[in-house]
Parts: structure tokens; C-alpha cells; sequence
């Protein structure tokens, strides 16, 4: 593995821990008497509210269409996520430092692996939530769900609902990146042929990382 | 004591209340004064700082039919007190005790909780205990209200019977005091001669002239009750610049900060004392009346008239950026120490305390915890402490139960409130959230079964978890 590839997995691994400051996504809800808005932060070990009661007072609204209560401690994802993710920095570390394109492939595809299985396990909780209602709801609408969007805006009743990835989150899509990168710079047979242009390519790229 | 003694005997007092300390106000001191009638007061600023000012009348003393015999005299006084002499002069030790009752009432912020002092000492002294602390100034006739000007150098004393609005001068009266420019003494209070004071007087004003505010751009807006309308006159040459009708009979008048050294007076607002043909007869009274006029030309102008609560008797504004960001949206309920403060659902309960039972009770949005309460006798007193579990903006639930014969709740967000009720007789009695919270506001009640003194009902409070915790069996059908 060449420095280039061995600094950007060093570089991908470093803003992998910034997830465990920045939260990683973020659902807000907009009503018209909510026009200052509820938001909902979705941190590596934990849901949090924007403003101090926000989560309480989205679930005091949720038990109107009988939908569960969201309690980060029932969550069990949210205790090995960050578990998770430092084994993935600690070990791309270990990859980075050892050089050999071999344990950097598996990583990498370890790393895409487990950032899709993260999604798509936020999408299911997030389907479950919308879904799994009580029957004894107070509002019960024929064929209504609740799921909010993974990505971009939706009206759920009165509330629109608008879903995208926070700080934390952009910046593991930016590692994911990173990481793409440089699996394509040491497995290119054109880019390992040609290493001096693709470093001089990689400049303005990191220059705008 | 006769009544007709009234002249001879009374005595008028003026107290000074601390407000030095948030959520601490006290009477400071009392100072001992001429059984005249004393009105509004306004403080000094600028040079005047540390003085205040307030109108007198009926210093005829009268003590029957006072609207002939209190308005005899062309000329009653504005009092200047110098608080920061009197307050000097209490600190050397020149007051003295006096045996007093009255009721100090504080709420406390973070329980809530109101309570009431019996105090029976404050400290009073008398104007020669403190000499040059006070002084009288002749002012026409049975003033209402003295004014400072943003300046500090002027006070106006509109006297509703009299034909001019007379302007003292603060720094006029401060060389007439040095030349002792003095008309005599009332009980150790020295008199000065209105000409010594006298900046000036606004000349044909109109009648009635009550309260003045300021725009701070040089002048003055003086309300008139007998012509109803609001004049607005210029501070030094006291010529007459402006009027505007009101409708009717105008009171106080209000510039937003028109009281402090920086007014804001893109705005004047009329609060009248009488109605008349302004809106419909909904009764039982007429509702009451003011006006918004628009002040930023030099003609006032009518913008809005608005029926208000009656009377509207006295108003101040300051500009919405000095609050709007500051405000607190609610009690945070971590901070709450009420002792009966129940913060979750499963902190309420009831308990018995001799005749006495208590109900810790917290309402969210929409239901009380517990709402099903058995085991009340006749003759016990229910304390129902209610907590508002809400934790956002301007969602207070209400508490009343029938029979209570006192006011019922309205507890704010994080707030624990406490109603007492003395049920009058065996049955079940419905308690129900008075303020419209939600779309199921009504259906946030419930019911308190009162048993026979004696009775053997358990003490229970409960509260249903839904159909779907309820037992499979007995098949409920809808």
C-alpha cells in the first residue's frame, strides 16, 4: 500500500471518531403551533432531543396515534454501536499501519458492510415505530403509518417531517468515501500503473476533504 | 376619636419600599406627613435622581362632602422627598420603631408556594427628625400625578381643577432652597413660594389636565379629562404645538418608556374612563375604551380604537426585544421543590394524615394520575396537590372538583399546585382540567367517591392503563 492510500485510511479513521461528538442524524418536525419545531438527534450511544425536552414532548405527541415510546435505554443497538465503531478505527488504524492490501480489503468491505447494515437497521426501527401501533390508539386512521423518511421531508398528519444525516453522519459518508478512494487507488491496476499522477490528483481532493 | 377631629389629628404617611433585591421587597421606612390626600409619585433622574415626586391634595383637610370642602384652596402641593436623605438619616439612627400590623406576602419561586408574614414593626420618622429631606411646592389645583421629564430638570403637576399646566423647575428649586425662598412651614415641612420653582405654564391647555408623558425630542403630552382629548405641548417655550380628540374623558395616557430618560414615542395610547356610544351594549357594563395614535408625524393620528378591560386605568410598554429573548417558557420540573411535587406518574399517591388527605396528582396531556379516588370520608379535608407535568410551551392544565367552594386551579408547566376541598356530602364527585389543553381537554376528568364517616372503603387512587393492559377475559366488545 502506498502512503497516499495508508494516510487517507489513517485520515477516514480519525473522522470516524468524530461520530462519537457529533450526532449522526437528525429527524425535525414542524406543526403549525410547533413553528419553532421538534427535532430528534440520533447519537452513536443515544437519542436525543434538539431542545432539552424535545424526545419527551415527541413522545407525549406519539401516544396520540398509539405509536411506541422512543426510550434510547430499550435500544440495544445503542450500546454496541460505539463498541462497533471503535473496533472499525482501532483496526484501521492496525490496517494502516500494516500496509498490506489484503486486511485493507476485508476492512473496507467490513467498514461498507457495516455502515449499510447500520441504515438499514436505522430504516427498520424507523419502520417498526411507524408500524407496530397500539390498536387502542386514541387516533387510529385506516392504512396510515408513521415511518418517517430516511431521507428528505414527509407529511405525517399535521407534522411535517424531514429526515437527513447530521455533522456526525456526514462525516462517516465522507470517510466511507475516503476509504472508496483508496481501495480504488491500491486495487487499480491503471492507478497503481500511473501512482504519481493519481497523487497529484489527490491533492485538490484533500485540500477539499 | 370623633370624626370631626379628622383635621387635628390625622396624620398622612408616605412609605418607601426596597427593591433593591429580586423577589425581596420591604418597607424600608415610613415618613410621617400632614393628613393630606397623596397621589402618584415619579421618580427623579439625571439630577433629580435620589428625589421623588408626588401630588397632594385635599389639603384642606376635610373630612365631609370632600368635593366642595377638599377643593377650596387655588393651590395644594407637590411633595419633594429626598429618599436618599431619608435613607442617610435611617442609617444615623434618626428613625425610630413604631408598632405597626401589616401582611408581607411572598411566593416562592421554586416551590411555588405563597406565604403570609404578620409584621408588626417598621421603622418611621418625621420630616424635622430629617431636615431638608422634604419640601412642599404650590401647584394649582388639586394636582393628579406629578411627572419628571426624561431630562430630570422638569416636573409637571396637571391639577384637575385648575386652568394652566404649571412646570417646576428641579434646578430652580434647588436655588430656592439655598435662598430660603420660603412661604412658611407645615409641621417641619418648609413651603416654597410657587414663583421661586416655577419653570413655566402651559397657558390655555384645555381642562382637566391629568397625567404627562414625554417623547424625550422635547415634549410633553398631557391628557385632559373634562375636554378629552390629549395635548401635546413643548417643553421650555410652553406653547401648545398639537391636539387630539379621545373618546372619552381621558385618564392616563401612555408613551412606551414615556416615564424613563429614553422614551420610545413612535406611539401614544388614551385609556379613558368613559365609553359611551364607542361599542354595542353587551352588558352588564359598557366594555371600555382607549386609542392608539400614531406619533411619528407632527400631528398625532388616530390608528386604532379598542375596546379594553375596564377602566383601563394605568399602562406602561417598553420595546418587546427587551423581554421577547429572555423570557422562561415554563417551571422546569427538575427545579420544582414543592414538597408535594410528584415529577413522574409513579410518584403520586394518597395517603391519609388523621382527617386530613392528601392526593399527590400529577396532569399530562390528557389525563390526571390517579383519576379514580375511593376511600374519602365525610369530614375529612382532600389536599389535592397537582403537578403539571408538561414540560413545553403554554400547555397549563386547570383542576376543579364539584362542590369546591374556592378557586380552582390553573397550574403552569412544572408547576405543583394545591386546592383544598371539604366535601359536603356521600357520592361520587366528578374532578375535571379546567384549561382546554388538547383535543381530549374533556375527557381529561375523573371522580372521587366520598363514603360515610367511619367507612371501611380502602384509601385508593388508580388510574386504568388502557383496553389493551385490561384482562383478555370478559371479552369486552365495542
Amino acid at each position: 500500500m502506498s502512503r497516499l492510500v495508508r494516510t487517507l485510511v489513517v485520515v477516514a479513521a480519525l473522522l470516524m471518531s468524530a461520530a462519537y461528538a457529533l450526532p449522526l442524524w437528525r429527524v425535525s418536525l414542524f406543526a403549525p403551533q410547533y413553528p419553532e419545531g421538534l427535532g430528534m438527534l440520533i447519537r452513536v450511544n443515544t437519542v436525543d432531543g434538539v431542545k432539552e425536552h424535545d424526545l419527551a414532548n415527541i413522545n407525549g405527541l406519539n401516544h396520540y396515534i398509539g405509536m411506541k415510546r422512543i426510550e434510547p435505554d430499550a435500544i440495544p443497538e445503542l450500546r454496541f454501536m460505539p463498541v462497533l465503531l471503535g473496533g472499525l478505527i482501532v483496526t484501521g488504524l492496525g490496517v494502516a499501519a500494516l500496509g498490506k492490501r489484503v486486511p485493507f480489503a476485508i476492512w473496507g468491505t467490513a467498514l461498507g458492510a457495516l455502515l449499510l447494515a447500520g441504515l438499514a437497521d436505522y430504516w427498520r426501527w424507523g419502520y417498526d415505530y411507524g408500524h407496530d401501533l397500539d390498536p387502542n390508539a386514541i387516533i387510529r386512521i385506516p392504512g396510515m403509518s408513521y415511518q418517517p423518511p430516511l431521507l428528505g421531508t414527509k407529511q405525517l398528519l399535521n407534522f411535517r417531517a424531514t429526515s437527513w444525516p447530521a455533522s456526525g453522519g456526514w462525516a462517516l459518508v465522507l470517510a466511507a468515501a475516503l476509504v472508496a478512494f483508496a481501495l480504488y487507488l491500491a486495487f487499480s491496476r491503471r492507478a497503481r500503473a500511473d501512482r504519481t499522477s493519481a497523487r497529484v490528483a489527490s491533492v485538490p481532493f484533500m485540500v477539499a476533504a | 376619636m370623633p370624626i370631626a377631629d379628622f383635621k387635628q389629628r390625622f396624620k398622612g404617611q408616605i412609605s418607601f419600599i426596597r427593591a433593591d433585591q429580586p423577589g425581596k421587597m420591604a418597607i424600608a421606612f415610613q415618613m410621617i406627613v400632614p393628613g393630606f390626600s397623596y397621589d402618584l409619585a415619579r421618580a427623579g433622574k439625571g439630577p433629580s435622581h435620589g428625589w421623588m415626586f408626588l401630588s397632594t391634595y385635599n389639603t384642606e383637610q376635610a373630612n365631609s362632602l370632600l368635593e366642595v370642602n377638599a377643593s377650596q384652596r387655588d393651590k395644594d402641593f407637590v411633595a419633594a422627598v429626598s429618599w436618599k436623605a431619608i435613607d442617610a438619616c435611617v442609617k444615623a439612627g434618626k428613625g425610630r420603631p413604631a408598632s405597626v400590623e401589616y401582611l408581607h406576602n411572598v411566593v416562592e419561586e421554586f416551590t411555588r408556594i405563597a406565604r403570609t408574614e404578620r409584621l408588626t414593626t417598621v421603622t418611621q420618622l418625621e420630616p424635622k427628625d430629617c431636615p431638608g429631606a422634604m419640601y412642599f411646592l404650590p401647584t394649582p389645583k388639586s394636582p393628579h400625578g406629578a411627572d419628571v421629564d426624561p431630562t430630570g430638570e422638569y416636573i409637571t403637576a396637571g391639577g384637575k381643577l385648575a386652568s394652566v399646566i404649571p412646570v417646576h423647575s428641579f434646578s430652580k428649586m434647588q436655588k430656592a432652597i439655598a435662598d430660603k425662598a420660603f412661604e412658611g412651614e407645615l409641621d417641619g415641612i418648609p413651603v416654597l413660594t410657587y414663583e421661586s420653582t416655577l419653570a413655566g405654564e402651559v397657558q390655555n391647555p384645555g381642562l382637566g389636565p391629568l397625567h404627562t408623558e414625554f417623547d424625550g425630542k422635547g415634549y410633553a403630552y398631557t391628557s385632559m379629562f373634562i375636554s378629552s382629548e390629549i395635548v401635546k405641548w413643548k417643553l421650555g417655550t410652553w406653547e401648545v404645538v398639537d391636539r387630539v380628540p379621545t373618546y372619552y374623558s381621558i385618564g392616563h395616557l401612555m408613551i412606551p418608556g414615556g416615564g424613563t430618560r429614553k422614551p420610545n414615542a413612535k406611539y401614544v395610547i388614551a385609556l379613558n374612563k368613559i365609553t359611551k356610544d364607542r361599542y354595542l351594549p353587551t352588558g352588564p357594563e359598557l366594555t371600555q375604551s382607549a386609542q392608539l395614535y400614531d406619533n411619528t408625524g407632527n400631528k398625532m393620528r388616530l390608528l386604532l380604537d379598542f375596546p379594553t378591560e375596564g377602566e383601563p386605568h394605568y399602562g406602561n410598554a417598553i420595546e418587546a426585544a427587551k423581554i421577547k429573548d429572555k423570557q422562561l417558557k415554563f417551571f422546569k420540573l427538575a427545579e420544582n421543590r414543592n414538597p408535594m411535587v410528584a415529577r413522574a406518574e409513579r410518584e403520586t399517591g394518597v395517603t391519609r394524615d388523621g382527617k386530613k388527605v392528601h392526593v399527590r396528582m400529577t396532569a399530562i396531556r390528557s389525563h390526571f394520575a390517579p383519576d379514580n379516588i375511593e376511600g374519602v370520608q365525610l369530614g375529612d379535608t382532600v389536599l389535592f396537590h397537582v403537578t403539571n407535568l408538561e414540560q413545553d410551551w403554554d400547555v397549563p392544565h386547570g383542576f376543579a372538583i364539584m362542590g369546591n367552594t374556592n378557586g380552582e386551579l390553573l397550574v403552569m408547566p412544572g408547576e405543583t399546585r394545591t386546592l383544598r376541598w371539604i366535601p359536603s356530602r356521600v357520592g361520587v364527585f366528578p374532578m375535571y382540567c379546567t384549561d382546554f389543553c388538547s383535543a381530549l381537554h374533556q375527557e381529561m376528568q375523573g371522580y372521587v367517591r366520598v363514603s360515610p364517616a367511619g367507612s371501611n372503603v380502602a384509601l385508593t387512587g388508580t388510574l386504568s392503563r388502557g383496553p389493551s393492559a385490561a384482562p383478555k377475559a370478559g371479552g369486552e366488545k365495542e
